[in-house]
């Protein structure tokens, strides 16, 4: 090999080199096949992860599958309204009346906050309860001016419509049009005692209207509050269940 | 560079494997581009396996007639992935945030089982979702303590939280000759996640962030491939809310999104156009560890001259092996 052809090798090898280093990498992504692996009760289960769950899941287990009460029928969350949606709501306004002591006018359950979309007909555990609310969030109560409440409901129509129980509206251009609480046109000046999570009356979901005001609080959770509404069904000899009532509605 | 004891013990039957799968792969890659292809080689091969909102879900969805009953579960989750490193000689585990929060295990042990999961399953890379911080900023560093794999976000500044110094704005991972480069956003925190849970949490803008370290990744540390783990949300009706789709298309030095929070079932990954008229692939797999995204990436040699050119990917379904 002569002189001349070793020195050009050295040269481009030297010049690959350098744009390996200063630029950017050696190779670009030319092509990409997608694939979706399906995870179901087929797949075969790797046992060390079997084992290293099971202290965990029993003790977990242990607690969650006490049944708590029985679904008489099959419940949906939906926008505006569905009856997940109501049977939450109501029980946030009845629990909040009990823990507080108080009538509470109005009731709301963020549509976010609800991490189950349907609940199917039969018994209920513990643990659908944790997963329809896993969040550690407070009940609390609040007393509003009508015109704050007005503009909460304006948060909730822009947002498409949250589990409501205590009030009935329209949904219009994203604001709360015809609003009833009780049964009653909405007083702008009049004041309401709303039941809410912590997660809301400090501004979650944008909610920033609620943040300066006041709450009460006795430290019982949303999803406790839940659990007692349906033990307290249950205690009845009755089962759980609930309607569309035309709550919250869209404008035609 | 980190590697799960599982891989290590992988490498010689990899060996042994590697011929036939760069065989198949060559195949596959001829069915999809053709002869051009052909003339760029050698091959070079990378699976990125992607989860995102797994939500604690640590077992599959009860048999109680509910939708997804049956579906999910790490046991199973894991079994896949180590069948698929078994036969795949460059495997990346990832995942786009939200952990935390959605079954009573997280009640009950603040994150530690989903973790150690996480862990056996030889996750490489992560990046943070809202609801990590629901057991507050100082349980997510605690329990990061059962990992062997980094946080990457770059648009969360940790600085004087519990956090400082736990989480880094980019990673990069060698597999083979190929040099993966990582950056991760997370989404904006007011209105979202509590201010007590945030702490000194300070939220920047995730497109300005997550470009820098992506020209840092692709210009600098010579990334052939750079990946971001997002939490931003596919995309939102509100057009100014930022999302996977704008940073897709802001972005100059991103090739992949992996992207959460908006729980999206994608039934591909979308291809948008970034800045220079390149190809970035967006991806999201759901929720609740139902699905495990798979993207089989093929790499041509670049070539001096067109660097700055703009690239097009091509996409297709994978075909079963």
């Amino acid at each position: 090999m002569s002189m001349f052809s070793s020195a050009s090798i050295r040269i481009i090898g030297l010049l690959t080199i350098c744009t390996a280093i200063a630029c950017t990498g050696s190779y670009s992504p030319a092509t990409v096949q997608y694939d979706k692996v399906r995870i179901t009760t087929e797949s075969p289960k790797d046992k060390n992860l079997e084992q290293l769950l099971k202290p965990y899941s029993d003790s977990v287990n242990h607690s969650m599958n006490i049944v708590v009460g029985e679904l008489e029928r099959e419940l949906e969350k939906k926008l505006p309204e569905g009856t997940l949606n109501n049977l939450l709501a109501d029980a946030m306004q009845v629990e909040a009346s009990k823990a507080f002591g108080v009538p509470v006018d109005a009731a709301f359950v963020n549509y976010g906050g609800v991490r189950t979309s349907q609940l199917p007909a039969g018994p209920i555990t513990i643990g659908k309860v944790y997963e329809i609310m896993p969040f550690d969030n407070l009940l609390i109560i609040q007393e509003l001016k009508g015109s704050v409440l007005q503009q909460l409901l304006n948060r909730i129509a822009e947002r498409g419509g949250w589990p409501s129980a205590g009030v009935q509206f329209t949904i219009k251009d994203k604001k709360a049009v015809d609003v009833l609480v009780g049964g009653k046109p909405l007083d702008p000046s009049a004041n309401y005692i709303v039941a809410n999570s912590d997660y809301i009356a400090n501004g979650g979901d944008d909610c920033d209207m609620l943040t300066p005001i006041p709450q009460q609080n006795k430290g019982v959770l949303v999803r406790d509050a839940f659990l007692h509404y349906f033990q307290s069904i249950t205690a009845a000899g009755k089962k759980i269940n609930a309607q569309i009532e035309n709550r919250v509605r869209y404008a035609q | 560079m980190r590697k799960s004891k599982t891989e290590y013990g992988m490498l010689n039957r990899r060996k042994f494997l590697q011929s036939a799968s760069l065989a198949t792969g060559a195949l596959l890659t001829q069915r999809v581009i053709g002869q051009e292809w052909m003339e760029d080689n050698p091959v070079n091969q990378l699976t990125i396996l992607h989860t995102n909102d797994v939500h604690s879900r640590l077992d599959p969805f009860p048999m109680d007639g509910s939708r997804n009953q049956g579906l999910g579960g790490v046991a199973a989750r894991a079994e896949i992935i180590k069948s698929i490193r078994a036969t795949t000689e460059h495997v990346l585990l990832v995942d786009a945030g939200d952990i935390f929060q959605g079954t009573p295990y997280f009640n009950f042990y603040k994150g530690e089982p989903e973790m150690k999961a996480m862990a056996a399953m030889g996750y490489e890379a992560v990046t943070m979702g809202n609801h990590d911080f629901d057991a507050g900023l100082e349980n997510f560093a605690t329990q990061l303590q059962l990992v062997n794999f980094p946080v990457v976000i770059a648009n969360y500044d940790f600085t004087n939280t519990v956090m400082e110094g736990k989480a880094r704005p980019y990673h990069i991972i060698k597999k083979g000759k190929l040099k993966i480069g990582l950056t991760g956003v997370g989404i904006e925190l007011k209105g979202l996640v509590p201010d007590n849970l945030a702490g000194n949490t300070k939220y920047l803008d995730p497109v300005v962030e997550a470009s820098r370290q992506a020209e840092f990744l692709k210009r600098k540390a010579g990334c052939d491939l750079v990946v971001c783990l997002s939490h931003l949300g596919y995309k939102y009706r509100e057009a100014n809310k930022v999302s996977d789709e704008i940073l897709a298309r802001e972005s100059e030095h991103i090739d992949v999104i992996i992207g959460g929070h908006t729980h999206t079932f994608l039934d591909a990954p979308v291809v948008y156009k970034n800045k220079f008229g390149s190809d970035v692939i967006v991806n999201q797999v759901g929720w609740a560890g139902i699905l495990l995204g798979r993207m089989d990436f093929g790499f041509q040699r670049n070539k001096k001259k067109n660097l700055e050119a703009s690239r097009s990917v091509i996409i297709g379904k994978k075909t079963s092996e």
